[in-house]
């Protein structure tokens, strides 16, 4: 996709994270430029996580995924969720701890899942940039309530 | 003479597309599903398939199939409505 068009649609989806959403959530947002969405989750025992989803190519590739401590340190191990979303083996692209799930670039270049193609579910509602990480804290719930 | 007093909430729909309303919150009886004011949300803020969504109140997610009062819901609410998480794979 051109880098303007990318641009404006990460920027559309980007301005639709409103206050409301995010605190009640308790997310903070520690990055919304094109590229990059860097969003900190926090549970109520304490535990936090920086998901950083770097947008480059949006939305004809889903973004890549990496997870990262409070002060922006990239994790090398990870918890793992019950549905196994979270996985914390090394990905073959990237060496790093990574998203099992559709809707992450990581899932959709795994050799385990190249038949699961983004574009299957590229552009519906559970796959904007807001949906991806919807998911993504629902998956962090299911750890830390 | 008996005067019957319908209960009503204060509700707001909270999306990663929007908030319905956009400003203040709508008031709903409790015997109301929690689905009628969803599809209002859905049809406002442009969400067209919302297959496999919840909505969690309070960290508790609800049936939205059930009306306010059966889900134990009173005064004002926010209801957070998106998408569940996908299945892991097997990488």
């Amino acid at each position: 996709m051109h880098d303007a068009a990318s641009r404006a649609l990460f920027e559309e989806e980007v301005s639709k994270l409103g206050l409301e959403v995010i605190s009640l959530r308790g997310w903070t947002l520690f990055c919304k430029a094109f590229p990059i969405l860097d969003v900190g989750f926090s549970a109520q025992d304490g535990a936090r996580i920086r998901l950083k989803l770097v947008c480059d190519d949006w939305n004809e590739r889903p973004p890549s995924v990496q997870f990262l401590d409070w002060d922006g340190r990239p994790l090398s191990v990870i918890e793992r969720d019950p549905a196994g979303v979270f996985n914390n083996s090394a990905h073959p692209t990237t060496g790093s701890p990574f998203v099992c799930m559709k809707g992450a670039r990581e899932y959709h270049t795994h050799p385990s899942h190249m038949g699961d193609a983004w574009e299957t579910v590229r552009g519906t509602d559970k796959f904007t940039l807001g949906s991806i990480l919807t998911q993504l804290w629902h998956v962090w719930r299911s750890i830390h309530k | 003479m008996i005067e019957h007093h319908k209960k009503t909430l204060e509700i707001r729909v909270v999306t990663t597309s929007g908030v319905f309303p956009e400003s203040g919150f709508e008031h709903v009886p409790e015997h109301e599903l929690v689905k009628a004011i969803l599809e209002k949300a859905d049809k406002k803020l442009r969400i067209t398939n919302t297959t496999g969504w919840i909505a969690v109140v309070a960290g508790r997610k609800i049936d939205i199939n059930r009306s306010f009062r059966d889900n134990g819901l009173g005064g004002r609410v926010e209801i957070d409505w998106g998408p569940d998480h996908g299945a892991g794979g097997d990488a």
